[in-house]
């Protein structure tokens, strides 16, 4: 699993340079002042909490208590499913807007990159669910919580690229556009202060 | 394996789980706030970029339980985030003096 994540952290990298590289570089419609921060914050504060629920899962698993186990791997399913769903409205309002992948620069970039990470949580949300019901057949036990312990590394692996994501993506991309628009230097080096 | 066993003996309990997640909510709290504050624009980049790091290291460190696995999975995580951070810098930095 490991492996497979480090393979993983390249792949977002491309995906987030190439972000990156083409931010302030949209010519035409709706580009970084569309984001609109508080409702991804709350849905960041849910992926961030979904990790908690995943890892007392796993704690629970490991004590033999499988009644609290099932209940935080539920949990966990269910965080991850509201999150994917604050992500289809933030789509949906972007298309309202105008923004759709063909747009423009920022379209096509953060779209695919935001799209990529939101098919990761689905699958992450199917192999929870499967866990879930592994539970009660006895395929998943306290003797082979490794199991376990592999999905909860993915799972937790989907929150550390979308905390780079809001951190990088969302806030820094966001105030960059706020504070530099006059200015005309709203690329992510001049945001840095190097440029 | 036998490793990997004797690591989940040692894995912490509910309360330090839940202590980490409170962190990482506040700093969550602390990122935006610093987002609406009217500082000059490099100074909050950075905090923010500082708080992101932090709250990627916690959930490595203590939710993925990499400061008591074997040192070969850090290796295997860490070395291609290093990659990955060296080709966004440079890509950035190659492309921001091919648009000057």
């Amino acid at each position: 699993m490991w492996a497979f994540l480090g393979s993983d952290v390249l792949f977002f990298g491309t995906l987030i340079a190439t972000h990156l590289v083409y931010r302030g570089k949209s010519v035409s419609g709706p580009a970084e002042g569309i984001l609109d921060i508080p409702i991804t914050t709350i849905s960041t504060f849910v992926l961030l909490m979904s990790s908690l629920s995943m890892v007392l899962a796993l704690s629970g698993l490991q004590r033999g208590k499988m009644g609290e186990a099932r209940f935080w791997l539920a949990a966990t399913a269910l965080l991850g499913s509201v999150f994917i769903g604050f992500q289809m409205f933030e789509f949906t309002e972007f298309a309202k807007e105008g923004l759709t992948p063909r747009t423009n620069l920022f379209g096509s970039t953060f779209l695919v990159m935001t799209g990529f990470h939101g098919t990761h949580v689905a699958v992450g949300i199917f192999w929870l669910w499967s866990l879930f019901f592994s539970t009660f057949n006895g395929k998943i036990h306290q003797g082979n919580a490794l199991e376990v312990e592999i999905a909860g590394l993915y799972w937790h692996f989907v929150d550390i690229v979308w905390i780079v994501i809001f951190g990088v993506v969302y806030l820094v991309g966001a105030y960059g556009a706020e504070e530099h628009v006059a200015e005309g230097a709203h690329s992510a080096v001049a945001i840095l202060g190097l440029g | 394996m036998e490793h990997l066993a004797e690591s989940h003996e040692h894995h912490p309990g509910p309360r330090l789980y839940i202590t980490v997640a409170v962190i990482l909510g506040v700093l969550t709290a602390v990122e935006v706030g610093a987002f609406y504050l009217e500082l000059s624009s490099w100074i909050v980049v950075w905090v923010l970029l500082l708080l992101s790091i932090t709250k990627f290291l916690m959930v490595v460190f203590f939710f993925m339980h990499l400061r008591m696995d074997d040192n070969r999975f850090s290796l295997l995580f860490f070395v291609p985030m290093v990659i990955m951070v060296s080709v966004v810098v440079a890509l950035l930095a190659l492309f921001q003096n091919l648009t000057r």
